[in-house]
């Protein structure tokens, strides 16, 4: 029985190398979950689900290899194929060794035997056991990169998430021995929507308004039992039982402070009642800026969004606005509240946005809107915004002459160019559909040049460079505007200029001005303060755009910056006057009789005497149980007269604790701890000391008498033979 | 000496009996060889016995001495001779040399040794009281280097309520890591500053203790987290003494006002009169009697520390008036006189020469304090008139740009103070209460009369150890009188000084350590008692300092006496050991190889 032999040897491989599959398989899963595992760890906080975050992951990742490398689809024909390919020598045969003998026919029995020796020959393939070596290499680099992974710091997210969460909820309370259980019941008021809270310590930390509910059960019976809030108010509880066993006490807090414990006159350390207060809605407005000018031109729209916030739950919100229209004694208010088209729902953080069109409004040119918003939440605390100020600039009111016919007048004569181009810039486009492209555009230049001419005049207020040939090549743009036969106001001074010009013929100056570049004129440059300058300079950029859209044919797109210059230079213009209002004055009667008489007599001396009484020697007694503490840090107990001193400075400490539990609470206790006796390390004192040092405040440096040395008669009389010998000096 | 010779037999018959072996050998080749070998082997074996000596003269110097003090490193004197001696049982211990002899006391030792003429001091060197008793002898100094840390510091330890504590010194800095200096005390840090530079470093800390009474500030060097010292400043706070103050004032304003109303809560006595018309003046008397104020005269005046006033009411005194002013400030009286004008009006105001500069617009007015960076928040005016100081002024506060706006004088023993700051209310108004209190505090404590204490005292050392001999000095103004001084319960008998009939002093020793209490006069003082561990450096550096300057203040050193002493000298052993082997081994080799 050859045959059986050698397909021994292959069954006993398929066994083995089955085994091996399984092994390489859970090697390698459990060198990925390592690593994956720990990584997950690391990067999330899980590292109390270690273990099953190990096996989950190592059952996946072995069900996936499994799927992917089956070990019990490793069969005998699988190894005889993989032998036919490894091992030339069986001569693609070994198939023929798992057939039965008498299935074959005789060639094939003469191959099988030949085959069979040389398979009995061949060592055992070592290729299973390789993969095996490599898989448990990944389970080593696994274990040791899990290793590296836990041993770094856990991310950083991670650590602040649990100590903000977890750590100020414990802290650590002396609790009087006879309690045997308690519990607290917090319960928020309803409109925080925070749920019920049941904690085992006496610290609280509560929204204002909570219910508090004590029920304390003690391990003996129990006469009175009672909570001593702040020091001064004392609530006495009532025994459940009657047998004064349990206790329960109910109370709704609207103070921050802290409280004690007093079972049968016994007192137990001081615990802090600390409130979150609930703050109004926070509105922060993020457009517009507070004080928008609409220019002409513009959208007469508003585009406003806001951000609010609150700890609970917005309840609503509105825009109150109030439009100022008219002048003068005219001026009409009217206000309107707008509401925003979104739901609230309470919810704490709202983003809103609101386009208000100003036309629908009813506003005008030369209106103002003054606009805040209003939020409430729903504890029913209103806030409201800073108010925003909107106004329409009136183009008819900058087209007027009122503010230039009396007074100084500074630029008058460029000014009304400014005018005049724009009252051109819309006739040209009134009549653009009556005259053609050609015509149109020339005109749409001229304006444009025009423009430039009165740029470059306002430019020499501020001492830029100047154009010297300013109309020189422009004659027939001018003539061109004299065509139009508009009455220009600046014409006549632009006329000026051309006859100037021709004056100027065959003077070398002017000739030598055309070649030479010139700078500022230093004259011109001063002119100005900045301020103004600044203003001249932001005209010109207006100009400077208008310009452009002119001389580009966009003539409609140049109105917008033309009157943005007019309106600019009339603020520059209104800047230089002072206005006083005229007003009628009223005199009271002299009485002639009483006065120049010289008389004295009935003239009183008040005399005023006034002993100023401090109403409490609060910094005084402070200062020295300040130092009541420091001499105690050298002595083991403190004097008498120091201890009557820190009995009567406690009243102070007693009350900043229960304004500001969490700052001066601990002093308190250390305090408490040092009137009795007990505890007096250098540090505890320095705690106290340091409370203390925060109720005084910062200290005030005081006049005071400054000290000499004694004055001996040795002195007095080198003083006095320095006076005689020297004469006085001084006063 | 028996041994010697019987050795020395020994080797004679050794040398005899070798000597005959060679001559009777049979092989007579190289006999004399062999026979001078022998005896060379013998005799260098004699001389391994006994070697040989010879006797050398050398220079010493009995008369001198190296003495070790604190702060000596190893490496310098390990290879020092003559005598080295110390008297620092720790240095004793950790330099672990044979030759270092430890003695209780160096002048005590002298003493015992008078033929010491000569002393080699080094280390930090001594201090003043041990120095004194080298008078008379050689010194010579190698000083250690600086030593590290706090080495000096100093500050004003008896404080007025509010007053500012100021510790300045310097520290030594060594090492790259920056050193942060703080002082801390009473549950708080009054001030702090970092030193990043080696090398010595002055720094100046400041700030107000807010206890009243005694306290313990400590002086804290940091570096990272190591405290490298801890160096305790002990500070006594005393109540503030208050001024009288008469404010005179043409007519009310609200300057006025504003500093009546905030010396009234002051609880500070106060007469305030401002004038109505002629001869009729309304008057405030705040914490005060009620006296007649409608004149001016010396019993008034010599009632009140200060008198405050302004040009235009001076302008309406009267002759006796202004001359009864005079007088008192002669004598004592602070004068403090507002202006407001550019001309001076009066006699009294003249002195304080006045310019002005030209207003400019939307201009605030900034003043600094002396010595100090703060800059008081700015007055909302434009400041036009300011002080030119003259040689006899000193300049008190001064506009951020350095134009003088107050100044003051001294006019006999009293002060006169000049301020043409117009309005300060505006701190108060603003809610600037500190920077009101800085600058009132500051005019007023200056000018005001001085309050002549009847006794002085200060004690010798300044920083005082446990254990130490302490030396009250005592000034007193009755100079008929002998002071009753007695420390910690025991009576003192002062020494009264033989120049200064008022000054009287006395020892004592530090017996407690912390505050110590000396009774002057029936009152009682306190100063502190340091421990040995607080201010070593600052100590060490003293030493230093006084060493260095006791021996620079002495003659020129001659040249140390030197005598020859005769020493015995011993020849190497070696030199004998080399023939005698190279003897044996010819020996040995001839019969084998020859």
């Amino acid at each position: 029985m050859v045959e059986q032999e050698a397909g021994k040897r292959i069954y006993s491989w398929k066994r083995q190398w089955r085994m091996l599959r399984l092994l390489q398989l859970i090697a390698l899963s459990i060198g990925f979950s390592l690593l994956a595992g720990a990584v997950m760890i690391h990067l999330f906080p899980l590292a109390d689900w270690k273990t099953v975050v190990f096996v989950a992951l190592f059952l996946i990742v072995f069900v996936i290899l499994n799927l992917i490398y089956p070990f019990w689809k490793i069969d005998v024909h699988g190894i005889s194929r993989y032998l036919d390919r490894k091992i030339p020598e069986l001569e693609e045969s070994t198939g023929i060794l798992l057939r039965p003998a008498n299935e074959l026919s005789l060639l094939e029995r003469l191959q099988q035997q030949k085959v069979e020796v040389i398979l009995n020959q061949i060592q055992t393939p070592a290729a299973p056991l390789k993969k095996l070596g490599l898989s448990i290499l990944v389970m080593i680099i696994g274990f040791g990169l899990s290793f590296l992974t836990s041993s770094l710091k856990p991310s950083g997210y991670t650590t602040e998430a649990h100590s903000s969460k977890d750590k100020p909820n414990i802290v650590k309370e002396r609790i009087l021995p006879q309690i045997a259980s308690f519990s607290l019941n917090i319960n928020p008021p309803a409109y925080t929507g925070l749920p019920e809270m049941k904690q085992q310590q006496f610290s609280v930390k509560a929204a204002t308004g909570s219910l508090l509910k004590w029920e304390i059960r003690t391990n003996e019976p129990v006469k009175t039992l009672k909570l001593i809030f702040n020091d001064r108010e004392v609530a006495s509880l009532r025994s459940k039982d009657g047998q004064g066993l349990e206790w329960s006490f109910l109370k709704t807090i609207h103070q921050t402070g802290f409280y004690q414990v007093e079972l049968d006159g016994k007192k137990s350390d001081l615990y802090q009642l600390e409130l979150i207060p609930d703050l109004p809605v926070s509105i922060r407005i993020v457009q517009p800026k507070p004080h928008t000018t609409i220019d002409f031109g513009q959208p007469q729209r508003l585009s406003l969004m806001l951000h609010l916030n609150d700890d609970y739950g917005i309840k609503d919100a509105s825009i109150s606005a109030t439009m100022a229209s008219g002048k003068g004694e005219g001026v009409s208010f009217t206000e309107k509240k707008l509401l925003f088209d979104k739901g609230f729902n309470n919810s704490k953080s709202m983003s809103l946005s609101k386009t208000i069109d100003l036309k629908s409004l009813g506003m005008k040119p030369g209106d103002e809107l003054y606009f805040f918003v209003k939020a409430l939440d729903n504890h029913g605390q209103t806030s409201r915004s800073d108010v925003y100020f909107v106004s329409i600039v009136d183009t008819a009111e900058l087209m007027s002459m009122a503010g230039m016919t009396n007074g100084i007048n500074l630029v008058p004569e460029y000014f009304r160019s400014q005018r005049q181009i724009i009252m051109d810039t819309e006739k040209l486009l009134d009549e653009q559909p009556k005259i053609t492209e050609e015509s149109f555009k020339n005109r749409s230049n001229a304006l444009g040049i025009d423009q430039r001419l009165l740029r470059l005049r306002y430019g020499k207020f501020l001492g830029e460079e100047t154009e010297t040939e300013i109309g020189a090549d422009h004659g027939h743009d001018h003539e061109e505007g004299h065509e139009e036969g508009h009455a220009h106001e600046g014409e006549e001074h632009h006329e000026e200029k051309e006859t100037k010009q021709t004056e100027k013929f065959g003077d070398v100056k002017a000739i030598m001005d055309s070649y030479s570049h010139k700078h500022d004129i230093a004259e011109d440059a001063t002119f100005f303060e900045p301020e103004l300058k600044a203003q001249l300079k932001a005209v010109l950029t207006e100009m400077w755009s208008a310009e452009l859209q002119l001389r580009t044919y966009k003539t409609r797109n140049a109105l917008p910056f033309e009157y943005k210059a007019l309106r600019l230079l009339k603020d520059l213009q209104q800047k230089s006057r002072a206005y006083v209002a005229k007003t009628t004055v009223k005199v009271a009667q002299l009485k002639e009789e009483k006065r120049l008489s010289g008389e004295l007599d009935k003239i009183g001396q008040p005399s005023q005497k006034n002993t100023f009484e401090p109403l409490d020697k609060k910094t005084a007694l402070l200062k020295r149980a300040l130092s009541a503490l420091e001499s105690r840090k050298t002595a083991t107990v403190f004097k008498t007269e120091e201890l009557s001193l820190l009995r009567e400075t406690e009243k102070y400490m007693v009350v900043a604790a229960s304004d500001n539990p969490a700052v001066f609470l601990p002093a308190l206790k250390g305090w408490r701890k040092l009137t009795t006796g007990s505890g007096g390390s250098e540090k505890e004192i320095a705690e106290v000391q340091a409370a203390i040092g925060k109720m005084i405040g910062q200290e005030q440096a005081v006049p005071q008498l400054p000290s000499a040395s004694p004055a001996s008669n040795l002195y007095r009389k080198y003083f006095n033979a320095l006076k005689k010998g020297e004469g006085a000096n001084g006063i | 000496m028996e041994f010697k010779y019987l050795a020395i037999g020994l080797c004679l018959v050794l040398g005899g009996f070798l000597l005959l072996k060679e001559w009777r050998r049979a092989n007579k080749a190289r006999r004399a060889l062999r026979l001078l070998a022998s005896s060379i082997a013998v005799i260098c074996f004699a001389l391994f016995i006994f070697p040989v000596s010879y006797q050398v003269e050398r220079p010493e110097r009995p008369h001198e001495l190296n003495f070790l003090s604190t702060g000596v490193i190893k490496d310098t004197v390990k290879n020092l001779k003559g005598r080295l001696l110390t008297a620092d049982a720790r240095l004793f211990q950790s330099l672990k040399m044979p030759k270092l002899g430890l003695i209780a006391d160096l002048p005590y030792f002298l003493k015992s040794e008078p033929e010491v003429n000569h002393l080699n001091i080094y280390g930090y060197g001594l201090s003043a009281d041990e120095l004194s008793a080298l008078q008379g002898y050689q010194l010579n100094f190698y000083p250690s280097a600086i030593p590290k840390g706090l080495i000096s510091a100093s500050w004003n330890p008896r404080l007025k309520s509010s007053e500012t504590l100021s510790v300045q010194g310097v520290y030594n800095q060594e090492g790259d890591l920056p050193v942060k200096i703080l002082l801390q005390g009473v549950g708080e840090t009054l001030d702090s500053l970092t030193i990043n530079a080696k090398g010595e470093n002055t720094f100046s800390l400041k700030g107000r203790p807010k206890p009243s009474g005694r306290a313990v500030y400590h002086l804290i060097a940091l570096q990272g987290k190591d405290t490298l010292a801890k160096e305790p400043v002990p500070v006594e706070v005393q109540p503030a003494l208050p001024l009288k103050i008469l404010l005179l004032a043409a007519h009310p304003d609200f300057e006025y006002k504003f500093l009546k109303n905030w010396l009234f809560e002051k609880q500070y006595p106060v007469i305030f009169r401002s004038r109505i018309s002629k001869d009729k003046y309304s008057t405030d008397f705040l914490n005060t009697e009620n006296t007649n104020v409608n004149r001016v005269n010396s019993t008034l005046l010599n009632q009140i520390d200060l008198l405050v006033i302004d040009e235009e009411e001076l302008e309406s005194l009267s002759g006796a008036e202004l001359a009864s002013i005079r007088t008192a400030v002669g004598s004592g009286l602070g004068l403090l006189l507002r202006i407001t004008g550019v001309k001076a009006t009066t006699a009294i105001s003249r002195s304080f020469d006045r310019y002005e500069l030209p207003e400019l617009k939307n201009k605030t007015l900034t003043i600094q304090l002396p010595g100090q960076e703060r800059l008081l928040g700015p007055l909302p005016f434009e400041q036009g008139v300011f002080l030119r100081t003259a040689v006899n002024d000193q300049p008190v506060l001064a506009e951020k740009t350095g134009k003088v706006l107050v100044s003051s004088r001294i006019h006999g023993m009293g002060k006169v103070t000049a301020t043409v700051v117009p309005a300060t209310y505006n701190w108060l108004l603003n809610g600037q209460k500190e920077d009101y209190a800085d600058f009132w505090s500051t005019l007023l404590s200056r000018t005001a009369r001085k309050a002549a204490s009847t006794e002085l005292w200060s004690i010798d050392p300044a920083i005082p150890v446990f254990r130490q001999r302490i030396n009250i000095t005592v000034d007193q103004d009755a100079s008929k009188k002998n002071p009753l001084i007695s420390s910690n319960g025991l009576r003192l008998s002062p020494l009264q000084n033989r120049v200064l009939p008022f000054q009287w002093q006395v020892s004592t020793w530090a017996t407690e350590q912390g505050w110590n209490k000396v009774n002057l006069n029936g009152k009682t003082a306190f100063f502190y008692v340091y421990s040995e561990q607080d201010w070593k450096e600052q100590r060490n550096m003293e030493k230093l300092k006084a060493t260095a300057a006791f021996i620079k203040g002495q003659k020129s050193s001659i040249n140390p006496l030197e005598t020859n002493i005769l020493m015995k000298k011993q020849v190497s052993i070696w030199w004998f050991f080399f023939p005698f082997l190279l003897a044996v081994t010819f020996l040995w080799y001839e019969t084998k190889m020859l």
